[in-house]
């Protein structure tokens, strides 16, 4: 039993390596191997050898069974690379034609600003408002401090549904609406629409701000600086120098303008900043005591500083857009970029 | 404003002090210096002074003059058209390679067969006049060899400077002035006008009376007699040219220099013009029209206040003059004007009449009420040295209501705590000091003081502050960061929304359009808006920029399609725009609209970008119900679609109304082949447009988390033939509602045509079943298969293929 055992673990292996196909080898292991092959059929003959040979040449089939499973095996697997490398060479692409793209759309830049100055405010614990485009007169010029024939009136061409009804000029009316409805702290930013009755290269009849309101009991002119400041360096850059400058607003005292160093000439004097290496960026100050009035706030026990800012210049500055009037002109090469 | 810097050192001493640090240190005090410009161009310093000494006809050409020039250390040969001059006069000579401002160079010249080496200068060549008759002849003592500009002292400087609108008090060069000497803290010297009087008294000449003292409070009339009309002398006519004032006559030219300079308008009759000799300030009343100086007849208002003489109106008071009393010719007695007239009552006529002069701008912003006397007495002082006038004496100064400054208290620990600085009370106190406020009492925390009359800006102690501040400095101010305190969060899921719309429209390829929130009234025309619909009510604005966008959009749709046609006619084909925006909607008896905000967009061309492989497909209708599909299914809502009450402006067999718990929030489909064909696109445009309102009322932001099934579901497919006309959304209805553990129904193949019956089409079905509590067993599914083929047989006369 133990020469045809051995017969058996020659012939199998002389037969493998006569075969060079998957299937081939299949066959040999089910022809040696299988439920009804030579070995297992040579192995139901082990009950006939005498009992103390039995175990013996037990174990001697079983190794036998176990060298010619590994062989079989190794057989397949390397017939089986084989095989799929062939099928890989066949298979190359050219991997450099395009991919296959969906149509994507693109956010308006001026989208792409508000919301990142957005982001920047609320991570400072600010919260978003948003209030009505046709809006009163009361709240767009009297609250704020500026009375029918205010000379500050003219630094604001109106747009007049009625009367007393304008286009907001600027989104500073929800400074007022906000403090009617609330008690201090106020911490808000306010984006929106504004419009002014001019239209030419510089100036289209709408455009966007972004304002914002810090009221509480001790809000000081330094932290106006410090919030700005921190605003300015994260939606440009952490070195931009930035000055505060005295300048007049009707509704904030001390106002003062905030100009950066020109991002285009850093500070040496080009066209867009018309040589003076400065770029006026936005306007603020201190909530002027008439307005507290108008809200009921006590200026002894609160006291809070207001900005805004227009949304396209900061747009402008940062991709580099050198025609206002592109921002709502919504030809695709245009929005295509952002 | 555009001040000259030696102007100003009339007033205050600028020695050591550069012009540009000067704009510097304005600016970051709040007088904001835009720029500081040489008022020559720095080229023309190569002009020199030098001396004819001999001068001959040319040779060749009698009207050349052949002038050997020496500059104090060379000679040069230049020939020269002029004949005013001859040998011995000095003159301003520009030597080869002088580049003039406008652009001519002076080269080696060889003129008639003799060279020339340089020009001869008249006034006007180095931009000093407009015209000149000839070469500038200097004086006899000029020295020899120093730049022109400098010698004639026209070396100066001018300063632009913005002044904001509670700073009139700068808009003068003595304003600037001040703010130079507050800055450096050096003296200032007002101007101290000296003139000999005449014998002739002027409440002889004229006589004035006050009607409204309330709007004028001061008027100081002066008369200068027996004037000599001329040009004014080089010097003020290049001061007037600096700040962009035309010169026109000595007069005229005296009267604007001197509100440059002090700030105080100032208006000249001629005395011979005012009837009887009176001067009457009062409101026109029932006068209704009066023609200014600019030759415009204008319609006045009963409370404008105007100048009158026995007769009527001479001039709109403070803002322009009549023409019926300028200073002409012939003009021999001149009266001056010098008032002070009520800021908002100027504002007032200014704006009514649309008028805006130099003299309103100032006194709308106020002048100086206690300068009204010495502006009079500067411009008599001018008008005797260059007109030669005599001054008639004794001023008449009608005063009715003189000037009273408030006081004003500013605390120091006030001062600090709004500012979140420490100065101490020494140095609020200097800079007031140094600013001309007159301090009156103080203890240890406050100061009061009378603001200098000039300052009607200062009223309140936050005014004061501000003066404080900016004198201190605010780069010097410290930057901190507050204690932000909590104060409830809001507003949170109403800016998700917008978000959440915006990405989603732009992952299915759509760029966000931002369009005016005006519309052309016409747009709903095109439309076919129906007359009676909520959109034609519209919002009006009384001064539109034009009648295209004349009032407030009620669909942001007209906007978009005009968006879409500039694409197209620059050759896009496949475009995909949406817009996120208002639209007003006027609300009865309120001042104001409805502001909704709306998601609206367009999509025409190919379904897929070009590539290979890529089917060539257009977009259609089911593409546009898949986006509002998608943000239905964000907001966790169902929407319901309605083939009924189609829009106008949408092709009647692609149209549907979307609905949102049976409310109607928005529509889509096809644009009406018509409007597309008036559009000139050949192309098909799909459009949508939804309320984002009630969406954001019913969104689900935290929806409740359902577990996920733990046993496989089973599939099918079922074919069935039906009725073409049976609305595909009935079968999926239908086979939803015939067992619980059916959880999707999946159209996957619709077919018409030649294997089934014409009228007939066949859908092909993908269904989902899913038991959450046990695998679901083949004989279960096939049961609930053959209830799902009888129920889709009996009601919709379905085959089952």
């Amino acid at each position: 039993m133990k020469d045809k055992l051995q017969q058996l673990l020659e012939k199998a292996t002389q037969a493998l390596a006569d075969s060079n196909l998957i299937d081939e080898v299949e066959a040999l292991r089910v022809r040696f191997l299988g439920r009804k092959g030579e070995i297992t059929t040579l192995l139901k003959t082990l009950g006939t050898l005498p009992a103390d040979q039995r175990p013996a040449m037990g174990q001697l089939a079983n190794e036998i069974k176990e060298k010619l499973h590994n062989r079989f095996e190794e057989a397949r697997q390397k017939l089986a690379q084989t095989a799929r490398q062939q099928q890989m060479a066949s298979g190359t692409i050219d991997i450099t034609l395009p991919g296959r793209q969906q149509f994507h759309g693109h956010t308006h830049p001026t989208s792409l600003v508000i919301d990142d100055i957005t982001s920047i405010f609320t991570r400072m614990g600010f919260n978003i408002a948003r209030g009505p485009e046709v809006e009163l007169d009361y709240y767009n010029f009297e609250a704020l401090n500026i009375p029918k024939d205010h000379p500050a009136r003219q630094m604001q061409d109106t747009f007049y549904v009625s009367e007393d009804v304008v286009l907001r000029t600027h989104t500073s009316p929800m400074q007022i609406r906000v403090m009617e409805k609330q008690e201090p702290p106020v911490f808000v930013i306010v984006p929106g629409k504004v419009y002014r009755c001019d239209s030419d290269l510089t100036h289209t009849p709408m455009f966007h701000q972004v304002e914002g309101l810090m009221v509480d009991t001790r809000i000081t002119f330094s932290d106006l600086k410090g919030v700005l400041t921190d605003f300015l360096h994260l939606f440009f850059n952490p070195k931009v120098k930035v000055r505060f400058r005295p300048s007049y607003f009707p509704f904030t005292e001390p106002s003062a303008e905030v100009d950066i160093a020109c991002v285009i000439c850093h500070g040496k004097g080009c066209r867009v900043c018309s040589h003076t290496g400065w770029l006026e960026i936005l306007g603020c100050g201190m909530v002027d005591p008439a307005v507290y009035k108008f809200v009921n706030y006590d200026p002894e026990k609160v006291s809070g500083f207001a900005f805004g800012m227009g949304v396209e210049r900061l747009a402008m500055l940062r991709y580099g857009i050198d025609d206002l009037r592109l921002f709502f002109g919504n030809d695709i090469r245009f929005l295509q970029q952002f | 404003m555009n001040v000259s810097w030696k102007w100003i050192g009339d007033f205050v001493e600028l020695d050591g002090i550069d012009p540009v640090e000067a704009a510097e240190r304005l600016t970051m005090s709040g007088l904001e210096v835009s720029g500081v410009k040489p008022l020559f161009d720095p080229e023309l310093n190569r002009i020199v002074t030098a001396r004819i000494t001999t001068l001959e006809k040319h040779p060749q050409a009698d009207k050349l003059s052949l002038c050997t020039v020496f500059d104090g250390q060379d000679t040069f040969s230049i020939i020269c058209g002029a004949s005013n001059m001859k040998a011995g006069d000095q003159v301003a000579m520009a030597p080869v390679g002088t580049r003039f401002p406008n652009g001519l160079t002076i080269k080696k010249a060889k003129i008639r067969g003799i060279a020339s080496l340089g020009m001869l200068c008249s006034a006007a060549e180095m931009g000093l006049e407009e015209e000149s008759s000839g070469i500038m002849i200097l004086p006899e003592s000029a020295p020899l060899g120093i730049p022109a500009i400098k010698y004639l002292e026209l070396d100066d400087h001018i300063l632009e400077v913005e002044i904001t609108p509670n700073r009139g008090d700068c808009l003068s060069v003595i304003g600037v002035a001040r703010e130079i000497a507050a800055l450096y803290q050096r003296p200032f010297t007002y101007p101290a006008p000296s003139f000999p009087e005449s014998n002739r008294k002027t409440a002889d000449l004229v006589s004035i009376q006050i009607q409204n003292p309330e709007l004028c409070p001061r008027y100081v009339g002066r008369i200068a007699e027996q004037i000599v009309l001329a040009d004014s002398p080089l010097w003020m006519k290049q001061r007037l040219q600096a700040a962009g004032v035309r010169s026109i006559n000595n007069v005229v030219d005296i009267t604007n220099y001197v509100m440059l300079e002090t700030g105080q308008p100032l208006h000249a009759f001629d005395l011979e013009m005012v009837a009887g000799k009176q001067i009457i300030v009062r409101t026109a009343g029932d006068d209704k029209t009066f023609v200014t100086l600019d030759e415009i007849e204008r319609s006045l208002d009963p409370d404008t206040l105007m100048i009158c003489d026995g007769s009527g109106p001479v001039a709109v008071a403070g803002i322009m003059g009549g023409l019926n009393s300028e200073i002409t010719a012939t003009t021999r007695d001149v009266l001056i004007e010098s008032a002070f007239f009520q800021p908002t009552s100027i504002r007032r006529s200014a704006r009514l009449l649309g008028l805006s002069t130099e003299s309103s701008y100032r006194f709308e912003r106020g002048v100086d009420p206690l300068a009204t006397d010495l502006a009079a007495d500067r411009a008599m002082e001018l008008l005797h040295q260059l007109a030669q006038a005599e001054i008639a004496g004794d001023r008449l100064d009608i005063n009715p209501q003189p000037h009273h400054a408030g006081e004003v208290t500013i605390r120091t620990d006030y001062t600090n705590r709004l500012l979140g600085i420490n100065l101490d009370a020494a140095a609020i106190k200097d800079i007031l000091v140094r600013l001309q406020f007159e301090l009156l009492r103080s203890n240890n925390n406050s100061f009061t003081v009378r603001p200098p009359s000039y300052r009607f800006d200062i009223e309140r102690e936050a005014d004061l502050i501000e003066e404080v501040a900016r004198i201190y400095g605010y780069n010097n101010i410290p930057t901190t960061l507050p204690v932000i305190r909590e104060q409830g969060g809001s507003g949170y899921d109403d800016e998700r929304l917008p978000r959440l719309l915006k990405s989603i429209a732009v992952s299915y390829g759509y760029s966000e359009a931002i369009n005016y929130s005006f519309m052309d009234p016409a747009a709903l025309d095109q439309l076919h808006i129906p007359a009676e619909d909520r959109r034609r009510k519209l919002v009006k604005l009384i001064n539109p920029l034009t009648e295209e966008l004349s009032v407030m959009r009620t669909s942001l749709l007209p906007a978009l399609l005009s968006n879409l046609v500039d694409n197209y006619r620059v050759f896009h084909r496949d475009i995909r725009l949406f817009e996120y925006g208002k639209v007003f909607l006027p609300r009865d008896n309120e001042q104001q609209p409805d502001e909704n905000f709306y998601l609206a967009g367009l999509a025409s061309g190919r379904r897929y970008p070009v590539h290979f492989n890529n089917p060539d497909a257009m977009i259609d209708f089911y593409d546009i119900k898949g986006l509002l599909a998608n943000i239905a299914s964000t907001c966790k809502l169902n929407f319901s679609f309605s083939a009924d009450n189609p829009e106008s402006y949408l092709h009647p067999g692609r149209a549907a109304t979307i609905l949102l718990e049976h409310e109607t929030i928005g529509c889509f489909g096809q644009l009406h082949p018509d409007i597309a064909e008036q559009l000139d696109v050949a192309q098909d445009i799909f459009i949508f447009e939804l309320q984002v309102q009630p969406l954001l009322s019913a969104a689900v932001f935290r929806p409740s988390f359902q577990s996920i099934p733990r046993y496989p579901a089973s599939y099918r497919d079922l074919a069935v033939v039906i009725d073409e006309n049976i609305a595909g959304e009935k079968l999926i209805e239908a086979i939803q509602q015939s067992n619980k553990l059916v959880v999707a129904v999946d159209i996957f193949d619709i077919y018409k045509g030649s294997q089934i019956p014409a009228d007939k089409k066949s859908i092909a079905l993908k269904i989902t079943f899913q038991d959450m509590n046990k695998t679901l067993t083949d004989k279960k599914v096939n049961a609930i298969i053959d209830k799902i083929s009888k129920r889709l047989k009996h009601d919709f006369n379905g085959q089952i293929r």
